[in-house]
């Protein structure tokens, strides 16, 4: 199930917060999330609920005993099974074609290498699991969870396929006071906003993008240098709104059930220069990356080489492919390029800085978007060679992209929603301005794409 | 804000949402369609299309002949047929099923204007394709699960699992009918009808043609160009879908309706050959049994009732849209073959069993 689903919002959220408003049914509200968790998630193929199903309890039985705590067989024998789960589901394939370099055979027997399907966020509680692995065995956690609220940190459906990427102790605390929860007017207020300007991301934003550019990115050798620099901004504010979309529905969700989860984007394309910008995208992934593999590789010490691996790292967790460990080693070149220039870096104009950075970024997407031929096939058009170009963008096009880009700088969604938790401002016509919102959402619906970041 | 002044707000919104939907034909959009044309409907869905053809039938003089079922049917028109102007009528509602096909037989009868003879399509039990009708009107829909619920508590040959089923696949439907007015499309068209003179041609996507596809006066809709060999390949067996418990119910409806003066002819819809071959050769097993269901079902209920095996000349024609949607003169000229073909007797009320033991060698479809 997704979020950006008419049944997501008319049938299962109404539902799951029924029961778990309950007050009969109040001592058993984390059964009634995880449940509705497994449910969520079971809904998009069995076999991947019963994956994250023995992943939780494989962790829970090893690092959840007494004694994880510096034993260092634990924590190896804990981090194995998901570890391994995440490589065959996601890195099989890419194995076997790319490193092995054993052709695909053409047979339609089923195989079990070949025939994988990745199960959607299986990088995100993946880490989740590992994390808990490693703060157990760092002596983190001293108190080992019930079992029914780890369960629930690991498969809590409003972060489960998308992030954000939480550690246990960022939401022990409405864990375990989820009996106690009562959902303020000035919380639901809020939740509902970061829903509805989640949503309006996605399916206003950035699922307008894709239809404009689906087109021409299927035809990446055929374009004007016009075009193929249209496509290359308007896929940079598609991915951020996709996945910036997807962390504040999370959030919002979140505070309907009294969990307050960290934000997952500042502004991403307001940094000053790439090192910032990891600061700002994604974040949850970047502190997980430095918190469980940069330091533990000695951080800053080593530092050249401790940026390559962690980015390479960080690019083979996007995806199995050539294309996504060279994104990482591209946005490592960045960032080692920033530091040893950052002097001359340093005194630009800052909307230079902000210009540079943006269009560095934008350019890495790229990586995201095509194959290697394709890549070719794009760059070729960038530079005005495109083979019988295709029409480009018209006036619609550039005047969407420009509203786009306006409302990436300009207004911030946060504070916006943070403000519509306050009673005393503007409440009927921000209560009116939220429902148009939330219906223009609904009426758009039918042609919004998976989030791209699920594939991840 | 407040929340609840958020709540009170967005349900008015999503009231208004629905009501500025264009609301389904009233009047006769078939009508107005000049003979030997045809015309491309705006946006029309599934129930509009069901509430256009019932309108149809409420307005013009009780037909001769009457075609119910799908896609899979819809291209016949009377000229195929070589009936006269008016006195056919196609009420296939593509997208339909079976179960769409009997609740609009009801309908007409309803309002006494069921065609003389009725021939309904049912999908080839190879294809399995299985559901309740659509509508957009809340009543009809709760009194549809209402029936299937109570047949499952009263009846033991339909059972609770049955019903439950049926009730699923009811709320599957209606969700699916609620969700469609989520849709800028839908609701452009709907600003668009309120704002046009909301006649019938409101619900033309242009002006009437002499060719291309779209729906001809006679409900029937102009078939697209055959299909290309690589759609015309075996279709593979499809699991199990068919409720046999209801299909057997719905017969027996068609049963009642042929008790009041209505010749009702059911035909298994036909294959493409290399498909029937497959079908022939290696059926899937739900379907021989659903298909001996079905036709013992007729033989008890005297209604005529063709398995596949009856559709081999169909099978082999050319111009095939693709491996379930025949050509529109082949299906015809197997349609008038199924009419002039002798009516089966109606066994009497209290001789039933007697009777159809005594005609089972009549009903005309082959055993699998």
């Amino acid at each position: 199930m997704i979020f950006n689903d008419l049944a997501f919002l008319f049938i299962f959220l109404p539902t799951v917060l029924a029961v778990f408003f309950l007050p009969p049914l109040r001592g058993l509200r984390p059964w009634t999330l995880l449940a509705a968790s497994f449910v969520f998630y079971g809904l998009s193929g069995l076999e991947h609920a019963v994956a994250l199903a023995a992943g939780i309890v494989w962790v829970y039985l090893v690092s959840g005993r007494t004694g994880a705590e510096g034993n260092k067989w634990r924590l190896t024998a804990a981090i194995a099974l998901p570890a391994l789960a995440l490589v065959y589901y996601k890195y099989t394939g890419f194995l076997i074609a790319s490193v092995l370099g054993i052709e695909a055979s053409a047979s339609k027997e089923f195989s079990l290498f070949r025939d994988v399907v990745l199960p959607a966020g299986i990088s995100f509680f993946t880490f989740q699991l590992i994390a808990f692995a490693i703060d157990r065995y760092r002596g983190d956690i001293p108190t080992v969870p019930r079992f029914g609220l780890f369960a629930l940190y690991v498969s809590f459906f409003p972060q489960l396929v998308a992030g954000p990427i939480l550690r246990y102790h960022e939401i022990a605390e409405p864990l375990h006071g989820l009996r106690a929860f009562r959902l303020e007017a000035n919380a639901a207020a809020r939740a509902v906003a970061f829903i509805a300007l989640g949503l309006a991301a996605k399916v206003l934003i950035a699922d307008t993008l894709h239809h404009y550019i689906a087109g021409w990115r299927a035809e990446p050798g055929a374009l004007g240098s016009v075009t193929a620099l249209y496509v290359l901004f308007a896929y940079s504010f598609q991915i951020y709104f996709d996945f910036y979309g997807y962390s504040l529905v999370a959030i919002g969700l979140g505070l309907l059930f009294g969990f307050s989860f960290p934000d997952n984007f500042r502004r991403p394309y307001e940094a000053l220069n790439p090192r910032e910008f990891w600061r700002r995208w994604h974040r949850t992934l970047s502190y997980w990356i430095r918190d469980y593999l940069y330091l533990p590789l000695g951080g800053n010490e080593r530092y050249r080489r401790n940026i390559i691996i962690i980015f390479a790292a960080c690019g083979l967790w996007h995806g199995a492919g050539w294309t996504f460990i060279i994104w990482g080693l591209y946005h490592a070149i960045l960032v080692l390029g920033y530091s040893a220039g950052a002097k001359g870096w340093d005194k630009l104009p800052r909307l230079a800085q902000i210009a540079l950075t943006f269009v560095l970024v934008s350019a890495g997407w790229t990586l995201f978007m095509f194959d290697f031929s394709g890549i070719a096939a794009f760059a070729r058009s960038l530079a005005g060679l495109g083979a019988a170009p295709l029409a480009g963008p018209g006036l619609e096009h550039w005047a969407f992209l420009a509203l786009a880009a306006t409302i990436c700088f300009v207004p911030s969604f946060e504070a916006m929603a943070r403000r519509a938790g306050d009673a005393a401002r503007a409440s009927l016509l921000r209560a009116g301005a939220y429902a148009f919102l939330s219906v223009a959402v609904m009426v758009f619906i039918d042609r919004s794409q998976d989030f791209i970041y699920f594939r991840f | 804000m407040r929340p609840l002044q958020f709540l009170v707000i967005l349900s008015g919104l999503l009231v208004a949402l629905f009501a500025v939907q264009r609301p389904a034909p009233q009047g006769d959009i078939f009508a107005a369609i000049p003979a030997g044309q045809r015309v491309r409907f705006a946006q029309i869905t599934e129930p509009e299309l069901y509430a256009a053809k019932l309108a149809h039938g409420r307005a013009a003089p009780r037909h001769a002949v009457g075609l119910f079922g799908n896609s899979r049917a819809v291209m016949v028109g009377a000229n195929d047929l070589g009936t006269a102007t008016g006195r056919f009528f196609n009420y296939a509602i593509p997208g339909g099923s079976f179960r769409t096909s009997v609740a609009l037989a009801e309908d007409l009868a309803r309002a006494g204007k069921l065609p003389k003879i009725v021939l309904i399509s049912l999908d080839h039990l190879e294809i399995q394709f299985d559901g309740n009708p659509n509508t957009r009107r809340v009543g009809d829909w709760l009194r549809r699960v209402s029936r299937d619920a109570a047949a499952g508590i009263s009846r033991t040959d339909i059972g609770a699992r049955a019903s439950l089923r049926a009730i699923w696949r009811h709320i599957y439907v209606g969700y699916g009918g609620m969700a469609r007015y989520f849709n800028a499309e839908q609701l452009a068209a709907g600003l668009r009808w309120h704002l046009s003179d909301n006649g019938v041609q409101a619900w033309w996507n242009g002006s009437p043609r002499a060719g291309g596809s779209g729906y001809r006066h006679d409900g029937s809709r102009a078939s697209a160009k055959p299909g290309k060999s690589r759609e015309l390949g075996p279709i593979p067996a499809a699991a199990s879908a068919v409720l046999v418990e209801f299909l057997r119910e719905d017969l027996r409806r068609l049963a009642a309706l042929q008790r009041r003066g209505a010749r009702i002819i059911v035909y298994e819809s036909p294959l493409h050959a290399a498909s029937f071959e497959r079908a022939s050769r290696r059926p899937a097993p739900h379907a021989t049994v659903m298909r001996a269901a079905f036709l013992r079902g007729c033989n008890r209920l005297g209604l005529e009732c063709h398995g596949q095996g009856a559709a081999t000349a169909v099978a082999a024609a050319a111009g095939w849209r693709d491996a379930t949607h025949p050509p529109a003169m082949a299906l015809a000229a197997y349609l008038s073959a199924l009419i002039a073909r002798a009516p089966a007797k109606r066994p009497n009320e209290g001789a039933r069993e007697e009777g159809a033991r005594r005609r089972g060698a009549r009903t005309a479809g082959p055993a699998q």
